[in-house]
């Protein structure tokens, strides 16, 4: 089983690494990509067939099934040891699914998409993706908190690599850095966090760390906070959500990939791994719990002005994450990670009909210019039909399954202001899904540049086939939480059911027509400011960037520039002064200078040997 | 057997400059030997001593004494690397400058062999020469300023350090590795311990004495940045661990907040200093500045996890740097001039290899895990962790600021439009085989760091182990000036073994 693990994330690393360095044709590149994250799926699927999946937690939330493969070592230091090492449990097997899983229809999907790239980007292009989803597998089967650490920070690297991955456009540059440096924040929270862990056990290993009887009860709080640090970069959370908005400058399948799909639930990994921490420390789990829900009732309410389809979906993205990172946070963790699963589904599937929208008119992401696309475009249509209402949690649609078991369990274990921000944000879910939804394909076209309507096979088959799994995929929560032993809560799920029909009835009836003018009913202040994110965007560059920039110049040119050199001169000054009397030296011949002071040493260096 | 190792460069720099064209080869090939000399005695560190009575008046005992510590082979093997590399790169500068490079990777290595301090002295001093002469010979528009700076900055470090070392000498202290000997010298002491930081600080450099830096980066040919941003830094940072920190354990713990503090302000003084430069040599040389004072702060936190990782980072940001320097000059090559840091380049377009080589080393550079400059960084920060949470957290802001205007650097070279620019040609072959090692090697520390701290370690506890016998010597009442006992080397074997074998 360690074996299959290690092959699963070895394969598509080696493919990206030669992909990254060796041209070949279109078609190999192809084959490349795809085949290698191929072989790691059937390598997960394999894990999971070999006893991989069972529940990872026991009482407490410490490990207590995973297997630790050890296979090698990164470093020792004194008594601290770094192992080579795979953890291989339930959570790891269905992370590693997943990001195969999903992964292997995105890539197929971006076979098509691609082909407009030259030769050289579209090998660019796989390279990447595939380093992604080997840096992915990493983090996710790492057995220690280095390794994981290093996969942490090579998706964070793919990220960027993807993101501008047009780098000949600024705003894809920008978009790129800004998504580096706000990682970079997360990043070095997690290396504190493992500084904090190794100080207090000794070990960065899990099975030490984390698993039954460890050391860790007491200072959990602050190991907590670092840690929900580090989620919330890598899964764009509050407060260091803004990144994820400006990615969308990527490739649209990075996006449905890296930024939906997969790299976004590294956060709700992280804490589900750590559940032993979030369950020794209320304190750390209200603050991720809480700030979670908090982003995903604010980042719902984002999505409903957005003009920008692709934006919409990742302002979706940040509130469907917060939901799994609430429910992992306090403890819902089946819950939880069945909704990083359906998720990864539903969201998807919205990228990829976005995506053939997209391709259809020639790269427009303004909904304002969409409108009528249903008639051209029936795949995308129902495929984005089959994701909206699985986002939307209504019944019997995947979504359904784990958005309300998540919110079931907040509302038994008694987290209400949580449960509260989650319950609005599932009103407001179905209305922004359908406005995107109506006002993309329904009504009239409100543009007249010409539609390419054939998509390619390879768009069509991974798009249908997740829309499927958006549909019945709920089957896999419902299986999930049931082997790992929660129950559905029929009382929550009535509740949920009432919020999804009021707010996907309010959609319809504002925007059932697909016209645009119904966005009136929002006053115009508020959608720029819903737009312009809060305003969180401009007080970040004002409070932060700028700063940093000015205090640079600061140094740079007033002491840098003037205060050393001045203080220089002073001392060359006083230098000269003093050297008055032994002007026959003074020949302005630096060498002649250099030798003097050699002289000098050595006359010191004689004085002190004779005076001994 | 170990003088084998420094004079051997010697000897090509000594062909090469007197031999002509025809004769140059000699200099990158005989420091190559030299290289595979000390990887043969990778697994011999601590074991190889030298000693030969120099001179002997009035009771002094200078001597003619080498040894090899596992933190000296490592710096060792780094530094005739970046000769190898640096000698490559400039073989179109010609025979001479192939010599000083070559003088200069020589006195490196008989600095981090010398275990006297008068021989240590010497070689010390013996590093100024190449790299003025580099820099007046081959250096940019500004290189006589620039020499100047240079060489007012190091002459005058090396007088502090002077006066540290004779009075070191004058109290018979003999310098760890030939013997682990410790000195209390009361107050003075700390005077002693304050010099010796002076000079290792403007060798290093370290902010306020950083002058220096940043012209002689700008003004020196590209190879020989690459060397001396590479090597010559490290020698100070050798100092402080091999010198201060055993030989006045005291001092160290009495200046331990001035270094902290020294070494804090540089890490952002260099960080944001490398955050508004427009000139891609300067922006490295203050990086530089940045990374180094993390490095202090990690080896006067006193932890040996924190003090492994510093020496796992003195070797990784001798090669990024290196790597950076060289690929600097390249673009400057290309771009026929200096580049200014003002909008969109655009070059990765035209020269993916190049991109990459440039996209790597930056990656190592601001510390990305999986490459090169991770396992340091990561083991200095839990080790100074241990130490102050406060310490540790200053100490990954400026992994933020790192990040920040190393993109900076990497996007406007690279990245955006490309429209305007003439065709750019790519990596030639040379260029090649003096990146693809450093890259190479940046790429395996990161994935497989193990023998560089394993190698390490012995250094490491010898740096840290003295501090107890003084603990003990202090709590027993004890403290008195301890002079010339147990001189010789079975001693300082005995330490090793002892060490190893923990």
């Amino acid at each position: 089983m360690g074996v299959l693990a290690l092959v699963s994330l070895v394969l598509p690393l080696l493919g990206g690494f030669v992909l990254g360095l060796v041209p070949g044709s279109r078609r190999l590149v192809g084959w490349i990509g795809a085949g290698t994250v191929a072989l790691a799926f059937w390598a997960a699927v394999g894990m999971a067939f070999t006893g991989g999946m069972a529940f990872p937690w026991g009482s407490g939330g410490a490990l207590t099934t995973g297997r630790d493969w050890v296979f090698g070592q990164w470093a020792a230091v004194g008594s601290l040891n770094i192992p080579l090492g795979l953890w291989i449990d339930g959570l790891s097997t269905v992370f590693a699914l997943v990001i195969t899983g999903v992964g292997l229809l995105i890539v197929v999907y971006s076979l098509s998409y691609m082909a407009g790239e030259k030769e050289r980007d579209y090998r660019r292009y796989f390279a990447g993706i595939d380093l992604f989803i080997g840096a992915m597998l990493l983090l996710v089967l790492a057995d220690n908190f280095v390794l994981l650490l290093i996969g942490w920070a090579g998706v964070g690297f793919a990220s960027y690599l993807l993101i501008g991955f047009w780098y000949d456009r600024p705003l894809a540059v920008v978009a790129a850095r800004k998504a580096f440096i706000l990682n970079t924040v997360g990043d070095v929270a997690l290396i504190l966090a493992v500084a904090d862990i190794a100080l207090r056990t000794g070990s960065v290993r899990f099975a030490q760390v984390l698993g039954a009887g460890s050391p860790l009860s007491s200072g959990a709080a602050g190991i907590g906070i670092l840690l929900f640090v580090a989620a919330a970069a890598k899964s764009a959370q509050f407060p260091l959500q803004s990144w994820l908005s400006d990615a969308m400058e990527g490739p649209t399948p990075v996006s449905a990939l890296i930024h939906a799909a997969t790299m976004v639930t590294a956060g709700v990994y992280l804490i589900a791994r750590c559940a032993l921490i979030y369950q020794a420390s209320p304190v750390a789990a209200g603050i991720a719990g809480d700030l979670a829900a908090f982003t995903a009732l604010g980042a719902a309410v984002a999505a409903v002005a957005a003009y920008d389809l692709k934006r919409g979906l990742a302002y979706s993205t940040m509130s469907q994450v917060g939901y799994m990172i609430a429910g992992v946070a306090f403890g819902a963790l089946a819950a939880g990670v069945s909704h990083v699963i359906m998720h990864a589904f539903f969201k998807a599937v919205l990228f990829m009909s976005a995506g053939i929208v997209m391709h259809a008119t020639g790269d427009e992401r303004d909904i304002r210019r969409y409108g009528g696309l249903g008639k051209h475009l029936p795949l995308a249509r129902v495929a984005f039909l089959a994701g909206a209402l699985a986002l939307a949690g209504i019944p019997p649609f995947a979504g359904f399954w784990s958005k309300d078991a998540v919110m079931g369990a907040l509302l038994a274990s008694g987290h209400i202001v949580a449960y509260l921000m989650l319950a609005a944000a599932a009103l407001i879910t179905p209305f922004y899904a359908f406005r995107l939804y109506y006002l993309t394909f329904g009504g009239e076209r409100r543009s007249n540049v010409p539609l390419h309507t054939t998509v390619p096979l390879s768009m069509r088959w991974p798009t249908a086939t997740l829309a499927v799994l958006a549909v019945v995929g709920g089957g896999f929560a419902v299986a999930l939480q049931r082997s790992w032993g929660s129950g559905l809560d029929l009382g929550s799920m009535a509740i949920s059911v009432v919020l999804a029909l009021i707010g996907w009835g309010l959609a319809y009836r504002l925007y059932g027509k697909g016209d645009l003018a119904s966005d009136r009913w929002l006053p115009e202040p508020v959608g720029a400011i819903l737009r312009s994110e809060y305003g969180w965007e401009t007080l970040w560059h004002w409070a932060v960037v700028e700063p940093a920039h000015a205090i640079g110049k600061w140094v740079v040119l007033g002491w840098d520039g003037s205060a050393w050199p001045a203080a220089e001169g002073a001392l060359a000054g006083l230098l000269s002064l003093g050297s008055q009397g032994v002007r026959l030296w003074q020949s302005g011949l630096v060498r002649r200078y250099a030798l003097t002071m050699l002289w000098g040493a050595a006359l010191l260096l004689l004085w002190a040997i004779i005076r001994r | 057997m170990l003088t084998i190792v420094w004079v051997m460069p010697a000897v090509g720099a000594l062909l090469a400059a007197c031999g002509g064209v025809r004769w140059r080869v000699a200099a990158p090939i005989s420091a190559a030997a030299a290289l595979g000399v000390s990887l043969a005695l990778w697994t011999h560190a601590g074991q190889i001593f030298t000693s030969i009575r120099w001179i002997t008046a009035s009771g002094l005992d200078i001597r003619y004494a080498l040894g090899l510590s596992g933190l000296s082979l490592l710096l060792i093997c780094l530094t005739l690397l970046l000769t190898v590399i640096a000698g490559i790169a400039g073989w179109s500068l010609g025979p001479s400058f192939l010599a000083w490079i070559n003088v200069l990777g020589a006195s490196a290595t008989g600095l981090f062999l010398a275990r006297d301090f008068v021989l240590f002295y010497l070689f010390w001093e013996a590093m100024l020469v190449p790299t003025y002469f580099l820099l007046v010979g081959w250096g940019g528009t500004g290189r006589r300023a620039a020499a100047w700076k240079f060489l007012v900055y190091n002459v005058g470090g090396s007088l502090f350090l002077l006066a540290g070392i004779a009075a070191l000498v004058a109290f018979g202290v003999v310098m760890p590795g030939q013997r682990v000997s410790t000195v209390a010298l009361g107050s003075g002491a700390t005077l002693v311990g304050l010099a010796l930081f002076v000079g290792f600080a403007v060798k290093t450099p370290l902010w306020p004495v950083h002058g220096w830096v940043a012209d002689t980066y700008a003004e020196l040919p590209a190879p020989a940045a690459a060397l001396v941003a590479g090597v010559q830094s490290k020698a100070g940072l050798y100092g402080m661990l091999a010198i201060l920190l055993p030989v006045l354990p005291q001092a160290a713990t009495a200046l331990a907040p001035l270094m902290i503090a020294v070494g804090v302000v540089s890490i952002f003084y260099g960080a944001f200093a490398a955050l508004a430069s427009h000139d891609p040599r300067r922006l490295l040389a203050r990086s530089s500045v940045s990374h180094l004072g993390l490095i202090m702060v990690a080896i006067v936190t006193l932890r040996s996890v924190a003090l492994t990782g510093a020496v796992v980072q003195m070797i990784t940001h001798g090669l990024v740097t290196a790597g950076l320097f060289l690929v600097v000059g390249i673009l400057e090559q290309r771009l026929a001039g200096a580049i200014r840091l003002q909008g969109f380049r655009g070059l990765a377009t035209q020269a993916p290899a190049l991109a990459g080589a440039l996209m790597l080393l930056g990656m190592a550079s601001l510390g990305l895990p999986g490459l090169g400059g991770f396992p340091g960084e990561l083991l200095m920060v839990v080790g100074i962790y241990r130490r102050s949470v406060l310490l540790a957290v200053l100490a990954v802001m400026g992994l933020v600021l790192s990040a920040a205007y190393m993109l900076r650097l990497i996007q406007l070279v690279l990245h955006g439009p490309s429209e305007g620019l003439g065709s750019v040609r790519d990596l030639g072959r040379m260029d090649r085989v003096v990146l693809v090692p450093l890259a190479g090697l940046l790429l395996l520390i990161g994935l497989w760091p193990k023998p560089l701290p394993a190698e390490a370690a012995i250094s490491v506890q010898q740096a840290l182990s003295t501090r107890h016998v003084v603990a003990q010597v202090d709590q027993s009442g004890y403290a008195r000036p301890r002079r010339r006992v147990g001189r010789g080397l079975g001693s300082e074997l005995q330490l090793d073994v002892q060490e190893a074998t923990k």
